[in-house]
């Protein structure tokens, strides 16, 4: 029987409808895909559910190559959230920069003729050099030399010098990097170009005004520390020890900081030494698994100790040591320029682990909340959960903005790059 | 002969004892032996030490006992034979001194307390750890492991005397014989291969300076360690992530290949070549990547399903107590399928 006009009208119809949910179940499927592909992979193998959920600001690399991308398709600054990641791939090491308003490509009316700040990054895949402005938050690609395998960075002030660390077989190597951007064309790039090297580093850190490096390096017997301009232009033997396991904190301009390495049942020691000299003064000793961080006047130490299966967390300040009411490891804090007040990431939940051992082994991760200090009036308060941001953080390596605005620091979990706007979590300032 | 030999001792006897006798002091022909007891022995700058006399000639219990730092009474009282003093600053001397009072007869017993701290410390020379590990390598038997002393010492002035200075005396699970040819002036590190049958080891220094009269010691017990295995993935692209340790089972997805690091850590090499490393998988050997021979890279073919053991043996040829097995469970999609190399 031959359809009528009236239904072939309806299955005409019908074809096309399906037609449509097709292709909208097919553009769904395939974003959701893509979505999935950027998880990064070791969290799959981590066992846990430590991947990131999408239900926060993250920045997204593909595309963006030359250019300034736009996180909704437009040119319109955005306000960043008070905790956001800055890249969301692994990198080995970032820094916060200042920008000159050309080169932030401000497009804010209210924030004209202000400086913005911006993140200088490492991918670590590539070893590429990325900027990402914090009014945009997309990311620009400023160098595309391949650098792959470089496990950590340590950056001069203005993020154009940079020393970076790898291994090799059971040592480490550094090389310090000059990054020479494009020109002024929007699709120039830039290059990377290596300066000097160093074999057999056994520790590295900057001074405090970011202008030179402390690099210990392994000695015939024991190790010896040098100071290095960030552009290799000068170098200084400037100590020697016996002893190589040191941990060393730069933190005064004059003097360097030693702690012997930590382990949970031994118990260590804090000496400092004037740059220049190998006599070691004692600060602390004796305190199984220590581990600190002194402040940039050398009047405070923050420290952890190892009791039985947890540690804790103390301050040594006019040789009186004083409990804080949070614990964590003093690497995961950082003190700011008056060297009062602290910040630092702290495990909401302390499991029952050998510490600080099994966290430096990777057989525990933490998820930490951020805190704020002042070592002088006790005041502390509780600044972020990352879970609020849909993300479990376990943070290292984190160092303040020269205006002390933001906190920047790795996720040790997944090695990308996250900030914390300390000032609007205080309450200091508005944007 | 004999008879002159004896009144020859007599007559020196005797003119010993005359200037004594002038000088009004009371003579003991036999002054009871008295000991003096210190703990800490060598005590640290301010810390609190306790003197405690003792004596198998005389009892004590009876005495009448006057304790005096740098001539001025701090305690007495019958049969008081401890006293608690706290050390001054490092290399300032107190005089600690008991008049003792047994019926007519009184005996002084005077020393001197200079404190003096030394740290003591230790590193495994040996010991194998991943490169940025911020932990402390730890010494298994047969390990070899560094002592160091470091001496914070001052002299009366204040100043801190230079380590290089000391006569330093180390001894090992108090026995100094083993480890003479390393004490001696200046020798302020000792070099030990810790003991495959001792868990334990204490090591004592003691730090002396003759010219200054000034003394420290100090002890550090080194403890015997488990060499361990702990397994990481290896990311093409982001190296080996020490970050997450990986426990089992791990999933390898379906026509994805992934390489596992057995990283050995606190085994005694100073090179991977050191060590040997014996794969298995499914029970048969597997065999590790020419380059990394603690990597091995699986991959799970189309169709894999099933879960595979995974377990290796690390050894130290030269350090028989120095072998582990560790084990890992892999989940394919399909054992039989599984590809090593």
């Amino acid at each position: 029987m031959k359809p009528s006009l009236k239904t072939t009208i309806f299955l005409i119809i019908g074809i096309l409808l399906a037609i449509l949910v097709i292709w909208f179940a097919f553009s769904f499927f395939r974003n959701t895909s893509q979505h999935n592909t950027s998880v990064p992979f070791f969290n799959f193998f981590a066992g846990n559910n430590d991947t990131i959920d999408g239900g926060f600001t993250q920045n997204n690399t593909d595309d963006n190559d030359g250019e300034y991308g736009t996180p909704s398709d437009t040119d319109e600054d955005i306000l960043p959230p008070l905790l956001f990641q800055v890249f969301s791939e692994p990198v080995s090491g970032a820094t916060i920069v200042t920008l000159p308003n050309t080169t932030a490509l401000n497009t804010h009316k209210s924030a004209e003729n202000t400086p913005q700040s911006a993140v200088r990054l490492i991918e670590r895949a590539t070893g590429h050099v990325f900027l990402v402005p914090f009014n945009t938050l997309k990311s620009k690609r400023i160098t595309n030399t391949t650098i792959p395998g470089i496990y950590d960075s340590f950056w001069d002030t203005t993020g154009e010098y940079v020393f970076t660390r790898s291994a090799a077989e059971t040592t480490i190597k550094g090389i310090g990097m000059q990054i020479v951007e494009g020109d002024e064309d929007p699709d120039s790039i830039g290059a990377i170009t290596a300066l000097y090297g160093h074999d057999n580093i056994l520790d590295t850190d900057t001074n405090p005004s970011r202008d030179a490096l402390y690099i210990l390096k392994e000695a015939d017997t024991g190790a010896r520390g040098m100071i290095v301009s960030f552009d290799g232009s000068s170098y200084q033997d400037v100590f020697y020890s016996p002893f190589s396991e040191w941990l060393i904190d730069w933190a005064e301009d004059e003097y360097v900081y030693l702690t012997t390495k930590a382990s949970a049942t031994v118990p260590g020691y804090l000496y400092y030494t004037r740059i220049g000299d190998s006599t070691l003064y004692p600060l602390l000793s004796e305190k199984n698994g220590l581990a600190t961080r002194v402040n940039s006047y050398g009047t405070k130490v923050l420290f952890s100790e190892s009791t039985r299966d947890t540690l804790s967390l103390s301050i040594l300040s006019n040789k009186k040591e004083t409990s804080l009411p949070f614990n964590t490891l003093p690497e995961k804090c950082v003190w700011d320029e008056t060297g009062i007040e602290l910040y630092c990431a702290v495990p909401f939940r302390l499991q029952s682990a050998t510490y600080p051992d099994d966290w430096y082994k990777g057989i525990i991760s933490f998820n930490d909340g951020f805190w704020y200090m002042n070592t002088e009036t006790g005041e502390y308060m509780f600044l972020a959960s990352p879970e609020t941001y849909g993300a479990q953080i376990d943070a290292v390596s984190p160092t303040l903005s020269e205006d002390g605005n933001y906190l920047l620091f790795i996720n040790k979990k997944d090695m990308t790059p996250w900030v914390l706007n300390i000032a609007e979590a205080l309450g200091r300032i508005n944007y | 002969m004999h008879v002159s030999r004896h009144i020859k001792r007599i007559y020196i006897s005797l003119f010993a004892v005359i200037p004594f006798l002038l000088s009004g002091l009371p003579v003991h022909a036999f002054e009871p032996y008295i000991s003096t007891y210190i703990s800490p022995a060598y005590p640290h700058p301010f810390e609190t030490f306790t003197v405690e006399l003792s004596s198998y000639t005389t009892d004590l219990d009876q005495a009448y006992i006057t304790w005096s730092i740098d001539g001025i009474v701090q305690a007495s009282d019958y049969g008081m034979k401890t006293f608690q003093s706290q050390a001054g600053a490092s290399g300032v001397a107190q005089t600690i001194s008991a008049a003792i009072a047994v019926g007519n007869e009184s005996y002084i017993k005077s020393f001197t307390v200079t404190p003096g701290k030394v740290d003591i410390f230790w590193e495994a020379i040996d010991a194998s750890t991943p490169p940025f590990y911020r932990g402390k390598a730890l010494p298994a038997a047969g390990g070899v492991v560094r002592v160091f002393a470091i001496p914070d010492i001052t002299n009366m002035s204040g100043e801190r005397i230079a380590p290089d200075t000391f006569d330093y005396t180390w001894s090992r699970n108090g026995f100094t014989r083993d480890v003479r040819n390393q004490s001696g002036y200046g020798k302020s590190t000792l070099s030990l291969r810790k003991d495959i049958l001792t868990d334990n080891e204490t090591v004592t220094v003691l730090v002396e300076s003759q010219s200054l009269k000034i003394t420290g010691s100090a002890s550090i017990v080194i403890p015997a360690t488990e060499p361990e295995i702990i397994f990481y993935a290896q990311h093409p692209l982001y190296g080996t992530l020490y970050a997450s340790a990986l426990e089992g089972p791990v999933t390898i997805p379906e026509g994805e290949e992934t390489t596992i690091i057995a990283e050995p850590y606190f085994f005694s090499r100073d090179n991977m070549s050191d060590l040997s490393f014996e794969w298995f998988a499914n029970g048969k050997p597997a065999t590790p990547r020419w380059d990394y021979p603690n990597a091995l890279t699986i991959e799970a073919s189309e169709g894999a399903r099933g879960i595979v053991p995974l377990s290796i043996t690390i050894s130290s040829p030269e350090h028989v107590l120095q072998s582990i097995t560790e084990s890992l469970s892999l989940l394919l999609q399909n054992s039989s399928e599984a590809t090593f190399f």
